[in-house]
């Protein structure tokens, strides 16, 4: 099994591990997700259709509206969130949001280390917050709609 | 703090204000402890141009500033503060809005200098802090602002239910632009034709009879919201929208499945008055 680590900055430490789904353009707030769902409905988004629902969700950072945090804390609440969260590089919408979901999440990589090119959808991630460290494993196959990723759990610091 | 999303674009572009994005709730908590974190546009540092934005289109009226916006967003790396020349005509503030209004959708910049223009980019080294532009410079042409109306807006032709104007807020002469060009015409009997403002610009347009005349057309002015913050109960009840932001534009095709239309002032009012968006 191939596996790969890279290290970044935890913004909200804890332990999460589950399907990548990797948006290189990120989710546009308004209108970008149903947060019943968390289906992606933004249109040309190349994961347009796909949940955001258990996965982890690798971005390079916000996209849109100053109610972004808003949309992602609504799929929170309807749960749909995703298990843990993924940003090439922290910016203030994307720190709030992450204050607002609560989940593990690991920012700020080095440009070679940029989760957007490692990881692709489909790859296990594993995000461990107290080594500040995520592991990709490459060889897993299941379609992240299949919902086989039921299996995912997730260990956060208390 | 704001909670509205050019608005931090512009203030902090525009008029030297130090703001970030952040989110609704962090406006909240902000105004309850009277305090934010100090980092992101607070920072000097920060606020230094890292990309160089060639602008080699032909952009002058308020849908192009509106293209411009979105053809610029999609192509930023997250976290740029775009630097931009080129030979353009130096646009007026509701272009400049509606151009961060378009930016602020598509990318996630929160600073934007335009090179002898606004105050902290009196030239390009002024805009860099430094001598060159730390990115490969990004050329926008005309086919980018092509591209960025075919990926919102419908082609072809359709009727049409639901006219929007208003993103961001009409201030009175735009209000007032739109009372002249009604004045005498009728919105079509199926069509809801609508221009969302705030309370105190929508009493200006009571007192100076504007709003007499929209009305008398078969027009509303609404205020304080716009169609994407009311959401899907509200606009799937339409099937063809017709809108002058492409903000709205944008949400509305994510919202609905119905035919969304991006145009001028005049190709909105001609398609409210005709029931029919036309190529």
């Amino acid at each position: 099994m191939e596996k790969t680590i890279i290290k970044g900055r935890v913004a909200l430490s804890g332990i999460a591990e589950g399907r990548a789904i990797v948006c290189p353009k990120s989710i546009t707030g308004w209108g970008g997700i149903d947060p019943f769902t968390g289906i992606i409905m933004e249109k040309g988004n190349v994961n347009e259709g796909k949940s955001i629902k258990d996965t982890i969700l690798v971005m390079p950072g916000s996209k849109g509206s100053n109610g972004w945090s808003c949309y992602f804390g609504a799929a929170r609440v309807a749960g749909s969130a995703p298990k843990g969260w993924l940003f090439s590089r922290i910016d203030s919408s994307a720190g709030v949001a992450i204050a607002i979901m609560n989940i593990p999440t690991i920012v700020d990589f080095e440009k070679d280390q940029a989760p957007c090119m490692l990881i692709q959808n489909g790859d296990w991630v594993k995000i461990n917050g107290e080594k500040c460290e995520v592991e990709i494993f490459k060889d897993c196959k299941e379609n992240i709609h299949t919902n086989k990723h039921r299996d995912c759990h997730v260990r956060k610091n208390s | 703090m704001t909670t509205e999303s050019h608005v931090t674009v512009t203030a902090n572009s525009l008029w030297g204000a130090m703001g970030n994005s952040d989110g609704i709730e962090a406006a909240f908590w902000s105004a309850i402890c009277g305090k934010t974190p100090e980092w992101g546009m607070h920072v000097e540092e920060n606020r230094r141009g890292n990309q160089l934005i060639m602008v080699k289109a032909n952009v002058n009226s308020m849908l192009e500033w509106n293209l411009l916006g979105k053809a610029i967003g999609d192509n930023l790396e997250s976290g740029s503060v775009p630097v931009i020349e080129g030979e353009f005509k130096k646009p007026d503030f509701n272009k400049l809005r509606s151009f961060f209004t378009a930016l602020a959708v598509f990318s996630n910049c929160e600073m934007f200098h335009i090179v002898n223009y606004t105050p902290e980019a009196r030239d390009v080294s002024d805009a860099f802090r430094t001598k060159v532009s730390l990115k490969k410079p990004i050329t926008i042409d005309d086919l980018s602002l092509v591209e960025s109306y075919e990926s919102t807006s419908d082609l072809e032709s359709s009727r049409v239910d639901f006219v929007s104007l208003g993103c961001p807020h009409y201030d009175i002469n735009q209000i007032k632009e739109v009372a002249l060009k009604l004045k005498n015409k009728k919105i079509h009997v199926n069509v809801h034709f609508m221009i969302w403002t705030v309370y105190p610009i929508k009493y200006m347009s009571d007192e100076n009879g504007y709003t007499k005349i929209i009305e008398e057309a078969g027009g509303h002015i609404y205020t304080s919201s716009c169609p994407g913050v009311i959401g899907s109960y509200f606009l799937n009840t339409y099937n063809g929208f017709v809108v002058d932001s492409i903000k709205q534009a944008s949400a509305i095709r994510g919202i609905t499945n119905g035919h969304v239309y991006l145009g001028s002032i005049d190709q909105c009012l001609d398609a409210a008055v005709k029931g029919k968006w036309e190529k």
